[in-house]
């Protein structure tokens, strides 16, 4: 039987700070499976402190510029993977149009962790439970990836794979995320069930409602987030949404949700919880 | 008279701890020579230890020494000596520290452990508290009978069952005959973590000539100089206690925990000092932790409300040692009906041991978890009845004259009233309760009360002591032995002792950090004690003081010493304030212009005893306590039944502590002993799986109140029936701000929903569990309306 032991320490590791996004691919390029990238380090310090990973680098993002910078052109807006959730927050833009990001990362962790905490990093750590996550899913957010060869962008739906897994190589870096301007008139929002006023996702609910299209997304209900489009059901005004026309939407949603009974919640009341955030949600949209 | 008592002086120990300035354990890395300890635990609930192979840990370098069980077998423990320094024969709980090395670094010490094979024999565990009670099989502790015991417990034979505390009074079956209605229920609350902000370090250091010191983050540190010399086999004399500023203790810092094993790695280290320091995971599996609970309670109530017949059975979840939760048993044992005068009583008091983390003291000793049963059961009988909540507790509470604790010592007439707490709670609480109503049909608003009380325990000869020694300039030092862990009574003591020697408070000085060959003595810092024992040590030890510089005073000024009085550093006969010397000019002794002096350095001495007898073994009867406070605490709750959350709205406290000495620093107890309360209630559980392991170390998943989560309101009445032989009047009040909270919280529920919860905590699951398990249809019939309503 191994020894379990509580670490104080962290293990040994070398750390490099690079200063260019360049310097950041040749690196990764050189260290590949053998570093690990640090963002804001909310996760990988606990992780490397319990030993669940032993690195033998770790590539500090926190002074590349290139990667903390938060831009609103026409069309979009674009945020550098290592901008620290307060600063995101601080942008009133994202309050104005990206309303369910804005409620999600006002939400996620408390203060003094989202001064630390990343966009990038809440999405690469590939939790189901980030809070990012649905909010990113409804409002049809890209992910920007380099790596020293190539650059790709995809649809952040592809990006998770599994628990804690994503689609990135060992060579890659999540540059930015890019999240297209709403229709005039979009309504979005985030909600989240939790134990107390700070902390993680029992489940987490994001829904996305304009004259083209209504979308949730769910987070800590299934392996990776979900995204469930309710457009058929032609909600247009408070009006359209009754009890029965509820009870065929969920009939929709319900079959794609599979929670786990942990010591957070047990599974029936994660659903319960999604059931409840949903009605709310889906009302307020169309108020 | 009082310059300060009654006034919200600033904290003395305040700019130290804000600025940072402020030593903790944690701090202490100035003593040359030191090593880090660390410590291998066991992985499994229940077995025997086969072999133990540190061979390939001896090799690494920087490995100074490393022990086990066998390099000192002694028990230690405070009541109950059942606990090993590092596991001997068998483990009896996953996070059992069983070998612990000493090295130069840190990331030495974790290298080596790794290394170390320890090979065991699983036996069958057990966890269940119930279960554990009847088992004879299967025993945590073969040995029990072995054990040193202190005389007051009563451990049981062949059994898992390490304390029997009987409370005993008239003809239980002659008080359900009168009673015209019945009440059978059951009730629990798991065991939880103190989550004190600072994890537990202990610094040993075990001399070439055989002396010990030790520096840890202990609230009782005299308890851990004695318990050492026992531990050691060594005077006390040969014995340093250090206990620097705590960052919180709540009672799980109050016994004596890693110092031996810190002692026992500096004995084998060659002599050199070490340094053990928790992590946070360690914290939570390996040091002591709240006893749960179980109760079962039958009630005998008359149709007008009295109550003929009281029969409890408690069962405390001790986890795997009882040394010290043994006395939560007993103290909860003697108190076991609460605040009431019941002619009929049979209540049995059980501390069993599991295969668990053991449980120490916790703040509110079982008063907490007694009243959850008892405030709760109050309820319930209550609605069904259809009488006033209070109303139904004043014609059963304590008056003075009548039994306390349910046995023949009366309560005096001085101790306080209940009944004006549970008056003042419920004028605040009750008027506006059916005004508001929410606009969401599936917020449900309501309010609840629990009136409750609680005294220190503590053995009958437990004992304070202070000394006052002036300076050559009219400032003094007082030394007590008590600790500062946040509760702010070294502040309120300064300022007893300010007014008592008509010094500016500026010129008191009491030390923050505690020193057992420096302080004077006290027995621990637990149960509310400390402002009214060493409180009252420190007037003597003033008075004393006072004595011998108006016996020189007397001699200069020739007048008698009864005529004297000090106000303003200044000694002068009542009314002829300008017939005076200054303290300045007394404190080192009197010199007459010639030369000649009289007198000489004023050291004042003072003590106090406990005045308790030892309870009857059969019946409980005796004076377990030197006072009780009485408090009610009530809370106006909104929950939401679609999600089972509650919002606290106000919460309000009404406490008779006799006098308030800081009126600040008792609305600090206040509120932060009734969110910490609020937290039990709502969200904290050690949760375990089925082997026994704790699944919640960390904070992410052991849940504690979040500063969004404490109530929008509170409100604070402190009433004043002076208790004559208190400072002041003054009682103790840390623990008393969380007792009534959670059965308040229960009784709420039930007002806003009529849903009733029996088991802690009350998270939103659990309440949604409940309303679905109570009330079938109303979540659908909610949800429906939800969709409706425009």
């Amino acid at each position: 039987m191994k020894n379990t032991i509580s670490f104080s320490t962290l293990p040994d590791f070398d750390l490099l700070t690079p200063s260019s996004l360049n310097e950041v691919l040749e690196l990764l390029n050189q260290y590949k499976e053998k570093s690990r990238l640090l963002a804001g380090g909310t996760d990988l310090l606990i992780e490397l402190r319990q030993r669940l990973k032993a690195p033998e680098v770790l590539i500090d993002l926190k002074k590349v510029s290139d990667l903390q910078t938060i831009r609103i052109t026409d069309d979009e807006l674009i945020i550098g993977a290592v901008t620290p959730i307060i600063e995101i927050l601080t942008l009133p833009v994202v309050k104005e149009e990206f309303n369910a990001l804005y409620q999600a990362l006002i939400d996620l962790a408390d203060e003094i962790i989202r001064y630390r905490a990343t966009l990038g990093g809440n999405i690469g750590t590939a939790s189901p439970a980030a809070d990012s996550a649905a909010p990113l899913y409804v409002l049809d957010a890209q992910i920007e990836i380099s790596s020293l060869s190539d650059a790709r962008t995809i649809p952040i739906t592809q990006f998770f794979t599994g628990v804690k897994s994503n689609i990135l190589s060992t060579d890659e870096v999540i540059t930015s995320i890019r999240i297209p301007r709403p229709l005039k008139g979009t309504k979005s929002a985030f909600m989240k069930a939790k134990r107390s006023s700070e902390d993680l996702a029992i489940v987490g609910v994001a829904c996305l409602h304009n004259e083209k299209r209504t979308s949730l997304a769910y987070t800590a209900i299934a392996p990776t987030p979900l995204l469930i489009d309710i457009t058929d059901f032609k909600l247009e005004k408070r009006e359209d949404l009754n009890q029965t026309i509820f009870e065929r939407i969920w009939e929709k949603i319900l079959p794609n949700l599979n929670p786990i009974d942990d010591v957070r919640s047990s599974k029936k009341y994660r659903i319960h919880m999604a059931e409840i955030i949903t009605r709310k949600i889906l009302k307020e949209a169309l108020e | 008279m009082n310059n300060y008592v009654g006034k919200s002086v600033a904290r003395k120990d305040a700019k130290e701890k804000v600025s940072g300035l402020a030593e903790y354990a944690v701090d202490i890395d100035y003593i040359p020579n030191l090593l880090s300890g660390k410590f291998l635990t066991s992985p499994i609930a229940h077995a025997r230890i086969v072999s133990i192979d540190t061979t390939e840990a001896e090799k690494i370098p920087g490995v100074v020494a490393i022990v086990t069980g066998k390099d000192w077998p002694v028990k230690i423990g405070l009541y109950a000596g059942d606990r090993d320094i590092l596991a001997v024969e068998k483990v009896v709980w996953i996070g059992q520290p069983v070998v612990a090395l000493a090295a130069e670094s840190e990331i030495i010490a974790e290298k080596a452990l790794s290394l170390i094979k320890v090979e065991y024999q699983s036996l069958e565990p057990i966890f269940d508290p119930k279960k554990a009670m009847e088992s004879k099989d299967i025993l945590v502790h073969e040995k029990m009978v072995e054990y040193n015991h202190s005389p007051a417990f009563n451990p049981i034979p062949g059994t898992n069952i390490a304390n029997h505390f009987k409370l005993r009074k008239g003809d239980i079956e002659d008080g359900f005959n009168k009673a015209d209605e019945i009440f059978e229920n059951e009730f629990s609350m798991p065991q939880v973590s103190h989550a004190y902000l600072e994890p537990i370090v202990s610094i040993g250091h075990y001399r070439k000539d055989g002396s010990i010191e030790v520096w840890s983050s202990a609230q009782s540190p005299f308890t851990v100089r004695y318990l050492l010399g026992i531990t050691f086999a060594t005077p006390t004399s040969n014995i340093t206690v250090h206990s620097p500023f705590l960052g919180g203790g709540f009672g799980g810092k109050a016994g004596l925990n890693f110092e031996p094993l810190a002692v026992l790695l500096s004995r084998k280290a060659r002599n050199r000092p070490v340094k053990l320091m928790l992590t946070r995971e360690e914290n939570f599996r390996s040091a002591p932790i709240r006893v749960g609970m179980v109760a079962s309670i039958k009630t005998g109530v008359t149709k007008q409300g009295k109550i003929t017949a009281q029969q409890i059975k408690y069962i405390w979840d001790s986890g795997a040692c009882a040394d010290y939760a043994v006395n939560v048993g007993r103290a909860a044992g003697y108190v076991s009906i609460g605040p009431y005068d019941i002619e009929n009583i049979k209540s049995d008091s059980y501390t069993v041991y599991t295969n668990k983390p053991y449980a120490t003291a916790f703040r509110g000793f079982g008063h907490l978890e007694l009243h959850w049963v008892i405030e709760r059961q109050n309820e319930i009988i209550t609605k069904k009845l259809g009488i006033d909540p209070v109303a139904f507790r004043k014609l059963n509470t304590l008056k003075p004259g009548t039994g306390i604790t349910g046995n023949q010592h009366r309560l005096r007439e001085d101790a306080g009233s209940i009944d004006e707490c549970l008056d003042k709670v419920w004028i605040d609480l009750s008027p506006k309760k059916d005004k508001i109503k929410s606009f969401d049909p599936w917020i449900f608003r309501g309010i609840g009360i629990a009136g409750f009380m609680k005294g220190p325990a503590q053995p009958p000869n437990s004992a304070s002591s202070a000394y006052v020694k002036f300076n050559e300039d009219g400032s003094a030092l007082v030394s007590v032995g008590t600790s500062e862990m946040g509760q702010g009574t070294l502040t309120s003591l300064a300022q007893i002792a300010a007014d008592e020697l008509g010094l500016p408070f500026e010129k008191i000085k009491i030390r923050g950090d505690r020193d057992t060959d420096r302080d004077a003595y006290t027995w621990q810092t637990v149960g509310s004690r400390s402002l009214f024992m060493d409180g009252n040590a420190v007037k003597n030890a003033c008075i004393n003081a006072k004595e011998q510089i108006f016996e020189t005073v007397s001699q200069v000024l020739r007048v008698p010493k009864s005529d004297l009085t000090i106000k303003n550093e200044l000694v002068f006969p009542r009314g002829e304030p300008w017939k005076h010397l200054s303290l300045s000019e007394v404190v080192m002794g009197y010199m007459y212009p010639s030369g000649e002096s009289i007198g000489g350095p004023v050291i004042g001495h003072g003590t106090y005893m406990a005045k308790m007898t030892i309870l009857d073994a059969n019946t409980g009867a005796g004076n377990p306590a030197i006072f009780e406070t009485f408090g009610a605490q009530g809370v106006e709750i909104e929950l939401n039944a679609l999600t089972g959350e509650i919002t606290i709205l106000k919460l309000v406290s009404a406490f008779d502590i006799g006098k308030v000495i800081n009126p600040q620093l008792c609305e600090g107890q206040v509120i932060g002993g009734s969110v910490m309360a609020l937290s039990i209630a709502t969200s904290e559980k050690l949760q375990y799986s089925d082997k026994g392991d704790l699944l919640n170390p960390s904070f992410v998943d052991y849940i504690i109140s979040r500063s969004g989560d404490i109530p929008k309101e509170f409100i604070t009445h402190f009433v004043e029936n002076p208790q004559e032989d208190g400072p002041h009047g003054a009682r103790g009040i840390g623990e008393l701000t969380m007792i009534g909270v959670p059965a308040a919280l229960g009784n709420a529920i039930s007002d806003a929903i009529g849903v009733e919860i029996f088991d802690l905590p009350i998270t939103s699951e659990k309440i949604w569990s409940e309303i679905q398990k109570q009330k079938p249809t109303l979540i659908s019939n909610l949800k429906q309306k939800m969709m409706e309503g425009i």
